[in-house]
């Protein structure tokens, strides 16, 4: 092959490359809003950054780059990549910051917490997050918040007879499903024994659910960790237990919504399939069985706690659910004015991260 | 706008490029000093308006030196640039420290300019100053077309990071330069390079070295693990816009020098800075070492121009106190080279010079990092267990495992090998090392392409 005919192939090789993306992206479709483009913004500078970012996101097979560069960090031996840690089999875990479990938060929010179990005799489960009980399922070395000092000091702080110890029993079902690998999540598998947990510490009898014949939703479920890399993630299934479908509720939301289930089945599909337990999250919501009358459970919680309540169902006439990251209201009045004559019992039910960062009293 | 922007590769590239090779002779300087306006006012239009400025006060300056026959009427021109383009730097980068130094102590009330050096400011005064004193010196001619001397200037791929062209070098590309297809397709080939070294490793060192600053490992080896990153980071970020650069100038004609010759094989301090950023080093030989007398004048004399010159280098580097200080540090190593360090290194083996040499420069990216002298004071402490939490935690080793891969490219690529393979398959002109470096040499900065784009588009780092 001769200089010339060798340059003209290195050069039409690489401008065919530059050239065909170019052409590409030239017909792509923007979305910055032409209200956005002003003088100020040119003459800042501000519109440049804009129209970069702008140009990021339509850039001609973006999920594609995406995943060739994601692959490209998985075999240069990433295993951390947009705030996720790349697990064995498949398991992907959140990386929570020094920030999300400093010890002047750890401190605030265990004495607000002593303070609810005060005023309410309130139960607490704390459900750990899954580096906690998955540990050898994490990278070689990742870090990691070590929730047992966290739990040890709610223990401590709320007395052995509030605290309901849920780190235990996971640990043991470390090995099976019991949390989504591609969310921050418990399975139902993983609410059943946080709720056999529960039953144990409350002294009742568990309503006997059979967990060998849970009924799966979908298997095509891909979560917020999942989402946050792409294709390389694989997917979960969503599973219930049947006795959980067939029994009559009514739940009512503060919105008014009304469901005659514990599962929303238009979730499945859509961007937030956990919306599929209880519906679209919201402050707060009223749940009507047919169980045990006269008995009414108020849940101070998060999506785990909407995970959990199916499976509380079956133990009592009504259950409450307060999310105090949604609510807005004065929580000791909304317990004041839910709670029955009778009394009722009251749970404050959370992963370990969620109540750090969300949990108010 | 950034040679690693989707703007710029896609947008402004290929349009830029299509109008400079379509249109004639004649015009091509004309297409280059409008795209690189273009180029420079994105993002600051501003500051486009003081570039032109001194385009112009420049050109003014070079035919008033070439016009009078007094020396003293020629220095004093050579002043007014000097001045001019040191006391733009000074006044964006202390105006506002001025303001508040006043409004602390004399009680005034004026509101803080918000001034940021604009992009390349560091590079094109050098590039001015360095035309008036070549014109002075006899070593030019002054340029009688002012839109020559605007390409010299603004010269768009050499404002992020140089090379420091001195106009004596580059004046003769200013009026034709011709363009032949080994030049395309090596020119081509090494923006490719700079820009994988950018975006594919210089991004994420700097990940690296910013998660052992955030995650506060406070350990030794995640101290060493963070600065060996940094120092990689910087490398590769310079010597990748230099090659982006320098591929940019073969595009259009221009022959540019090396700006860094694997700087970390150095054996000396006095090595190192002959392949670290050549061009900087040499400008500041030339234009400011040699004018105050060089070596010329004693050892006191010398001693004062060193400190001088690196002083100043710190100062163009931003002007902090760190930098100050980490001028001070060559200053300082260069003298106990030259008068005492030297000769016991040259009893050492090479590679033990060559480690001791990059532990001196990891040192001195210590200095240029940190701001804060007690936060630099305290990494360097951590370096060597001051104030360390422990030899290795967790976060270290974890950090450690999952930039294993990139640490060890990052080293195999700053190291001259490719150079040399290159090197030997090319001089085959026939058989299999032939055929392979004829698709390696098409493959490779296809597939480097490839992976900057993905890296880019799909990558969460610091482009553009």
């Amino acid at each position: 092959m001769d200089e010339r005919r060798n340059h003209l192939l290195t050069i039409g090789l690489i401008a065919c490359i530059f050239l065909v993306l170019a052409g590409a992206n030239l017909f792509s479709e923007g979305t910055i809003d032409a209200a956005e483009v002003s003088e100020d913004t040119v003459l800042s500078g501000a519109f440049g950054e804009d129209y970069e970012a702008d140009l990021k996101e339509r850039f001609v097979g973006t999920e594609k780059w995406k995943r060739v560069w994601n692959n490209t960090e998985l075999l240069l031996g990433k295993r951390c990549m947009n705030g996720v840690y790349i697990g064995s089999s498949g398991q992907l875990f959140a990386v929570h910051g020094p920030s999300d479990y400093a010890q002047e938060l750890v401190d605030a929010q265990v004495d607000d917490l002593k303070q609810l179990v005060l005023d309410w005799d309130a139960d607490v489960l704390l459900v750990p997050t899954a580096d906690n009980i998955l540990t050898d399922r994490l990278p070689a070395f990742a870090p990691y918040y070590d929730e047992t000092a966290l739990l040890s000091q709610v223990q401590e702080s709320v007395g052995d007879e509030h605290y309901i110890d849920a780190f235990s029993i996971l640990s043991e079902h470390a090995d099976e499903y019991i949390y989504y690998r591609t969310e921050e999540r418990i399975t139902s598998l993983g609410a059943y024994y946080a709720f056999l947990a529960w039953a144990d510490f409350e002294g009742k009898y568990p309503y006997p659910y059979r967990s060998d014949r849970l009924a799966v939703v979908t298997d095509s479920f891909v979560g917020g960790n999942g989402q946050k890399l792409g294709s390389i993630a694989k997917t979960d299934s969503i599973s219930v237990f049947p006795e959980t479908l067939q029994r009559k509720v009514s739940v009512v939301t503060d919105q008014g919504t009304h469901y005659d289930s514990y599962y929303e089945p238009s979730a499945v599909g859509e961007e937030n399939v956990l919306d599929y337990f209880l519906g679209e999250t919201t402050a707060f919501l009223e749940i009507q069985t047919d169980y045990h009358p006269g008995s009414t459970l108020f849940v101070i919680g998060d999506s785990t706690a909407e995970i959990l309540i199916p499976l509380l169902g079956a133990q009592y006439e009504r259950i409450y659910l307060v999310n105090p990251k949604e609510y807005r209201g004065d929580l000791s009045e909304l317990l004041r004015s839910c709670q029955p004559d009778t009394g009722m019992d009251v749970l404050v039910l959370y992963d370990c991260i969620s109540f750090l960062n969300t949990f108010t009293y | 706008m950034t040679f690693d922007s989707l703007l710029f590769l896609f947008r402004f590239l290929p349009v830029f490029l299509i109008c400079y090779y379509v249109v004639p002779q004649g015009m091509k300087n004309l297409v280059l000093f409008l795209g690189s306006l273009v180029f420079y006012a994105w993002g600051e239009p501003y500051y486009a308006l003081l570039l032109v400025f001194l385009i112009l006060v420049h050109y003014v300056l070079g035919l008033l030196i070439e016009a009078t026959h007094r020396i003293h009427e020629k220095r004093a021109f050579v002043i007014v640039s000097v001045l001019l383009n040191v006391g733009f730097m000074l006044g964006f980068r202390y105006a506002d420290a001025l303001i508040e130094a006043s409004n602390e102590w004399l009680g005034s009330d004026y509101t803080a300019l918000g001034l940021e050096a604009p992009i390349g400011l560091m590079i094109y005064s050098l590039c001015a100053i360095s035309y008036v004193v070549d014109v002075y010196r006899g070593d030019a001619k002054a340029q009688h077309n002012p839109l020559q001397l605007a390409v010299y200037l603004a010269f768009f791929p050499r404002l992020l990071a140089g090379p420091i062209d001195c106009y004596c070098d580059t004046g003769r590309y200013l009026k034709e330069r011709h363009v032949d297809l080994a030049a395309i397709s090596s020119g081509l080939r090494r923006f490719i390079v700079g820009l994988a070294k950018k975006v594919l490793l210089a991004d994420e060192l700097f990940l690296l070295w910013e998660e052992c600053l955030s995650s506060a490992t406070g350990d030794v080896l995640g101290a060493w693990l963070g600065i060996f990153a940094y120092a990689f980071a910087l490398y590769f970020t310079l010597s990748g816009y230099s090659d982006m650069a320098i591929g940019l100038g073969n595009l259009m004609g221009f022959r540019f020098r090396e700006n860094f010759r694997h700087p970390y094989v150095a054996d000396s301090i006095k090595d190192f800075w002959r392949r670290w950023y050549v061009s900087m080093g040499e400008w500041f030989h030339s234009y400011v070492y040699i004018p105050m007398g060089g070596n010329q004048y004693g050892v006191i004399k010398q001693l004062i121009n060193v400190i001088f010159v690196w002083l100043l280098i710190g100062f163009w580097q931003g002007g902090s106190i760190n930098l100050l200080l980490w001028g001070l540090w060559y200053a300082l190593l260069l003298l106990l080279d030259k008068f005492f360090l030297g000769k016991v290194m040259e009893l050492l083996p090479g590679i033990l010079r060559q480690i001791l040499t990059f532990l001196a420069v990891l040192i001195g990216w210590v200095f240029f990092a940190f701001e804060s002298p007690l936060d630099m004071l305290s990494y360097l402490g951590m370096l060597f267990g001051v104030g360390a939490s422990s030899i290795a935690g967790r976060e270290a080793l974890f950090l450690g495992r999952e930039y294993f891969l990139v640490l060890v490219i990052a080293v195999v690529a700053s190291l001259p090998l490719a150079n040399h393979l290159t090197a030997r398959l090319s001089v085959s002109k026939t058989g299999p090392a032939m055929a392979l470096y004829r698709v390696g040499e098409k493959l490779i900065p296809s597939l480097l392409l490839l992976l900057s784009i993905a890296s880019i588009v799909g990558g969460g780092g610091i482009h553009g």
